[in-house]
């Protein structure tokens, strides 16, 4: 194993590679599962010297996620133009009101309880994203874009005519 | 748990729209990322090596799930911290449940985060196992070149940045870089066989 | 007899009398009054929409004046927007970047919950069924279940108001009884009168981008057929419009058996869409090619009923 990579995975464990570096490294990783698990060797040494606990992580951990992440449906948001930390909820005292009635456990169930299937062929965002496509084929299908909080589509609706002005 | 950088929650940023927009993949590498540390976090809770990895994998399987709904109010890693906490939580529950011989009761399991951890190493094997590793990694340190034992010591109980490091050693960044790095290097080197050989 | 024992004769005979001039409504009149005061009475309250595992609350208001209707949504929470239909067409004004947008949507009327005017069109399909009476908003409300007869669409349940007949709470059901979608007001007042919003003068004010502006056409001018249908789906819209760049047109038809609504779309091929089954929350879509074109059947109705429906489709040129 290049020295050089796990020099960059020892510096990634410390939170001192530059994100361009732990990108490449991490992809690295997702395709050399030793590389995999000797970070996380490292990481269970960082943690043993502090807790006389050592913690192996199972090899075939993050491929059974991987697994299971491949029946789960896509997500297909509108791309955000600007990735939001201070970002506030603006309700009225009714909201919170509707929320203590219908956050009730008889109402509902989790987000993906209705099954969804594997797709087949899935491939990478192509020159006109896959997911906007989609997204295109939602908005024109029903209003409920406008009800549901993901209305911020603006860079998803594409214009198709301008008004007459 | 230490500080993230600006780098690691502009590369968490990167991921999660990435995997926002249809990007599968993207999700791996944050679960690449962050598996050992939501497997610690989630063993401080379970007290159980092997659950606890079970517990963790369906904590990244609900943040899959969820993450439709994460508008970046808070630092990603912040976000999926609290998802294992309450996916350990609500596995403490139902593993009450299930035996009428343990007690568990929710509160408690936030105020025993430091209570000793070798709870759910049950087997005599596994324990053995466990004082076997440690032992090897303090041997190992202890038999580190001086240089190497102190900036390893200063990183991993002081929590030290590199440039903190650099100043507490009078050396540049790159010399505290690579004695880090070789450190753990002669660790591994160590530590390795007995992993091989041993029960994982 | 005594005169007391007169007295509660002719008060039990009275309440009797009076009892059998108020006969018990069933569903179906039950949901035809709904529909009627959908239309003609002003309301407003608050209501929650929850989808895909999301809670969206939002002001409401519907404004009803010599055949007009007006619905108005406000949200609660970011992105702030208003949204307003009427006249087939959904404007939504975001507040925070001061955008309209105006989506032409003729087919569909209400917000709150579509039922078909003519119930008769869906006994076929569905069975109404008055299955309870519950308090919602803290008004009593009759139950109605919309039970589908076959699996190929979800089954419903509408509490209207026994007073004004307004829809409170409508859930639409998976096969297995999970609610996939809810729509739910936590308050409602009905009023004399309410305001209209006049469009036009948002349009104005604001610079406005018209998305979906394509004419309704015939849907013999669509390049395919729908050859597989189940029980009770009717065309009901089609148009070929510019989606996703303003070069690609894309065959839109809109199905819908008066509850569930299917869209088929189709435009040319591209490398980027994949085939077979997807969910989006409770939309299930598949995707399939046909030639050079690229076919997509979604809607909030089960995996194999979008799945027979997007097999079921020939090209119009092929079709014996």
């Amino acid at each position: 194993m290049p020295e050089d990579l796990n020099q960059k995975m020892s510096q990634f464990l410390d939170n001192e590679l530059d994100h361009a570096d732990a990108l490449l490294l991490l992809q690295k990783m997702q395709s050399q599962p030793e590389l995999q698990d000797k970070m996380n060797r490292y990481e269970a040494v960082s943690h043993a010297l502090k807790t006389d606990v050592f913690l192996a992580v199972r090899s075939d951990f993050s491929a059974k996620i991987h697994q299971h992440i491949r029946q789960e449906a896509f997500h297909l948001l509108p791309q955000r133009k600007s990735y939001k930390r201070t970002y506030k909820l603006m309700a009225l005292a009714a909201s919170v009101a509707i929320v203590t009635v219908i956050v009730d456990r008889s109402l509902e169930p989790p987000f993906n309880a209705a099954s969804t299937l594997q797709v087949a062929n899935t491939q990478l965002p192509e020159p006109y994203p896959l997911n906007k496509r989609i997204n295109d084929y939602l908005q024109a299908h029903n209003n409920s874009v406008y009800t549901n909080g993901e209305a911020d589509f603006q860079p998803l609706g594409r214009v198709t005519a301008y008004s007459d002005k | 748990m230490s500080s993230h950088s600006r780098n690691s929650e502009q590369l968490d940023e990167n991921l999660v729209l990435r995997v926002q927009q249809g990007d599968k993949a993207a999700f791996d590498l944050l679960v690449i990322k962050y598996q050992h540390k939501i497997i610690q976090l989630v063993n401080r809770y379970v007290k159980d090596p092997s659950e606890a990895q079970d517990v963790a994998q369906e904590t990244f399987i609900k943040a899959y799930r969820a993450l439709g709904d994460f508008r970046g109010d808070s630092a990603f890693y912040t976000w999926l911290y609290r998802i294992a906490i309450n996916t350990a939580k609500n596995y403490l529950v139902s593993r009450a449940r299930r035996s009428s011989n343990y007690q568990v009761d929710i509160q408690d399991a936030e105020a025993i985060e430091n209570a000793p951890q070798l709870q759910g190493m049950d087997t005599p094997e596994r324990l053995l196992l466990n004082q076997e590793i440690i032992d090897t990694i303090k041997t190992a340190i202890d038999q580190l070149p001086e240089e190497m034992r102190t900036a390893i010591m200063l990183r991993e109980f002081e929590g030290m940045s590199y440039e903190e490091i650099a100043v507490a050693m009078d050396c540049p960044v790159g010399t505290v870089r690579s004695r880090l790095f070789r450190a753990r290097e002669a660790i591994d080197i160590k530590l390795n066989p007995l992993l091989e050989h041993g029960d994982s | 007899m005594t005169v007391v024992n007169y007295f509660f004769l002719v008060l039990f005979a009275s309440i009797g009398l009076a009892s059998a001039g108020e006969p018990e409504l069933d569903a179906r009149q039950v949901v035809v009054k709904m529909n009627h005061a959908m239309e003609v009475l002003n309301y407003q309250g608050t209501v929650a929409f929850l989808r895909n595992g999301k809670l969206e609350p939002m002001k409401y208001v519907h404004a009803a004046e010599n055949g007009i209707e007006q619905e108005r949504l406000t949200s609660l929470n970011s992105p702030l927007r208003e949204i307003i239909r009427g006249a087939g067409q959904v404007s939504c004004l975001f507040k925070e970047t001061q955008q309209t947008l105006v989506d032409h949507r003729p087919f569909e009327r209400s917000f709150l919950v579509d039922v078909p005017k003519k119930l008769d069109d869906i006994d076929a399909t569905y069975q109404l069924e008055r299955v309870g009476e519950e308090n919602v908003a803290m008004l009593p409300s009759y139950v109605i279940a919309i039970r589908p007869k076959d699996n190929a669409r979800y089954p419903r349940k509408i509490w209207i108001e026994k007073q004004r007949f307004l829809p409170l709470k409508a859930v639409v059901y998976d096969n297995s009884g999970v609610p996939l979608e809810q729509m739910v007001f936590t308050e409602i007042e009905v009023k004399d009168a309410l305001p209209f919003v006049d469009v036009q003068r948002l349009d104005a004010d604001y610079p406005a981008r018209h998305i979906h502006q394509a004419q309704p056409q015939s849907s013999d001018q669509a390049a395919f057929v729908a050859s597989e249908l189940p029980k009770g789906f009717k065309e009901i819209f089609f148009t070929r419009k510019p989606m996703h760049d303003a070069g690609q047109p894309v065959d839109h038809l809109v199905l819908s058996d008066g509850f569930t609504l299917v869209s088929i779309y189709m435009e040319n091929k591209t490398a980027a869409m994949p085939s077979g089954l997807q969910s989006i929350g409770a939309v299930n879509s598949y995707s399939r090619t046909l030639d050079n074109y690229q076919l997509t059947v979604m809607g909030v109705a089960p995996a194999e009923t979008v799945k027979l429906i997007a097999e079921g489709i020939k090209l119009r040129d092929a079709r014996e």
